[in-house]
């Protein structure tokens, strides 16, 4: 059982959490294996800023955070103490500085970070991953799946309608 | 029709190393959508920065009057072939737009507008910078005019305006929210170091390979300010050192010439909603979070106008600088009209 005290944010949080670690942390965190493995330590660095940034503003989610991200002063830290945010950006600031012999172990510190968001999303088991064959049903289902809550309370769809229409 | 020997040669050597052919890789094309006018090959492989979790970009222009498809990446092993398919009067009216539209524009700039030019960029350098595998006649054409400079001076512009968007969100935020402050600081060099890149020819329009962009320029300088400007504060406390830092990067980087040609517009963002209650108004984003202001009235959120203008040297009043550091507000940059 999950109590919660508002439950547009609630479903922000799960809803938008989701598909932000789809769009975002997963994509990234791909580009960082890959540009770990092939000595591009600054594809690494830029796009740890992009995991961890996008991991803080789906656990603001559940807080404070707003659900669309584009705006100049969207805030990814918003309702986060102090301590969250120093974690998650320290996490992001080391990549600045990494070498080979360092990278593994900060890669698995990273992943285990971008788990633990996933994780408190509550799906119970692991999000679809994009970049895989059935990965675009995967983003299509969640949509389906938050739709109709969605539009119940007045919050922007997840994708574009005529995507899902066309998709079924 | 391969027209790039280099960038045919890393496609071919980054597909030999999967076990499969640039043929392979067009049956992959739907053709239920229409036939095939043109395809590029674009993305990180074809510029030199490919690595093994790379994917190919396959951009295919249609002979139909409209495109309605779910983007549905194929699959050839592991391979992942990103296909997006896109009509000739798509590409000829981003063309002119792109082309005869300066950037920032003048008048008013919305949300819509600025995504809009976002999107033909991307895809346009796309197109124009990638490798032409097929292209009949009237398509050849058309990505021989997005081969021409004016593509890349597009590019160049659009870096400055988001160099000057970022940097003035920074400012705007720097007294009450100082570690994002610092965030947009950091957007605003790495805008300024996309603008340099662009300067050297390097337009691929995705902020990740920044990195390696500057790498092939052989620009050491601007790699070292890139990782300047990555050790990002994170604690408030170290903001003011970061902040400072972070202007003299901007210093270096060109940043301070004039932008008296500019102007800043705030809209209300999406989700907006304005109410009235006594003498207080109460503004919300999709009802998840707002301020109250008191003692001030706000225009209604379906007026066609920007809720603020002004140079970009200048900030708002108190109650509307509010609303853009709660993030209720859209920023855009516009050219001065005279």
């Amino acid at each position: 059982l999950t109590a919660f005290p508002d439950l547009r944010r609630h479903v922000a949080f799960r809803a938008y959490g989701a598909i932000r670690m789809l769009n975002w942390v997963q994509a990234a965190l791909g580009d960082i294996e890959g540009a770990v493995v092939s000595g591009q330590h600054g594809v690494a660095a830029s796009q740890a800023r992009t995991v961890v940034l996008q991991c803080l503003s789906v656990r603001s989610l559940a807080r404070a955070g707003e659900i669309e991200w584009d705006g100049a002063a969207f805030d990814f830290f918003a309702g986060l103490t102090e301590d969250e945010v120093a974690a998650g950006l320290s996490l992001a600031v080391e990549a600045v500085d990494l070498d080979e012999e360092g990278s593994s172990d900060w890669l698995e510190r990273l992943r285990r970070y971008a788990a633990e968001t996933e994780a408190g999303l509550g799906y119970g088991e692991p999000l679809p991953i994009l970049r895989s064959p059935r990965g675009p049903f995967g983003i299509i289902g969640l949509a389906r799946q938050w739709s109709r809550i969605l539009s119940e309370l007045g919050l922007p769809p997840h994708l574009p309608p005529k995507w899902v229409r066309d998709a079924t | 029709v391969i027209v790039d020997q280099t960038q045919a040669a890393r496609l071919t050597d980054f597909l030999d190393a999967r076990g499969t052919t640039i043929e392979r890789l067009l049956e992959t094309v739907e053709t239920s959508f229409g036939s095939p006018t043109a395809i590029v090959a674009s993305g990180s492989v074809l510029d030199g920065f490919g690595n093994e979790t790379s994917d190919i970009d396959l951009n295919v222009v249609v002979d139909r009057e409209s495109v309605r498809v779910v983007p549905i990446p194929a699959f050839e092993d592991d391979l992942l072939v990103d296909t997006k398919y896109f009509t000739v009067a798509q590409l000829e009216e981003w063309i002119e737009e792109l082309r005869d539209g300066p950037w920032p524009p003048r008048g008013h700039l919305t949300r819509e507008g600025y995504r809009r030019r976002y999107l033909q960029l991307f895809q346009c350098v796309r197109f124009g910078t990638g490798l032409i595998v097929s292209a009949g006649d009237d398509c050849e054409s058309l990505l021989a005019v997005l081969r021409e400079p004016w593509l890349a001076e597009c590019v160049v512009e659009w870096w400055r305006a988001e160099r000057v968007r970022s940097s003035l969100a920074a400012r705007w935020l720097t007294d009450r929210k100082p570690l994002l402050a610092a965030q947009k600081q950091c957007d605003a060099v790495l805008a300024a170091l996309e603008r340099r890149a662009a300067l050297g020819g390097q337009l691929t329009f995705k902020p990740k390979w920044l990195s390696e962009k500057l790498r092939v320029l052989e620009d050491g300088a601007a790699l070292e300010m890139l990782r300047a400007a990555l050790r990002l504060p994170v604690t408030a406390g170290e903001t003011p050192d970061y902040l400072a830092r972070s202007a003299a990067l901007l210093g270096e980087l060109g940043a301070d010439e004039s932008v008296d040609d500019l102007a800043a517009q705030l809209w209300y963002a999406p989700g907006v909603t304005v109410r009235r209650l006594e003498r207080s108004t109460l503004v919300s984003r999709w009802q998840l979070r707002g301020l109250e202001i008191r003692d001030a009235a706000l225009p209604a959120t379906d007026v066609d106008e920007p809720l603020w203008e002004s140079s970009v040297a200048t900030d708002p009043e108190p109650e509307v600088l509010e609303l853009f550091v709660e993030d209720l507000t859209w920023l855009s940059i516009v050219t001065r009209s005279s």
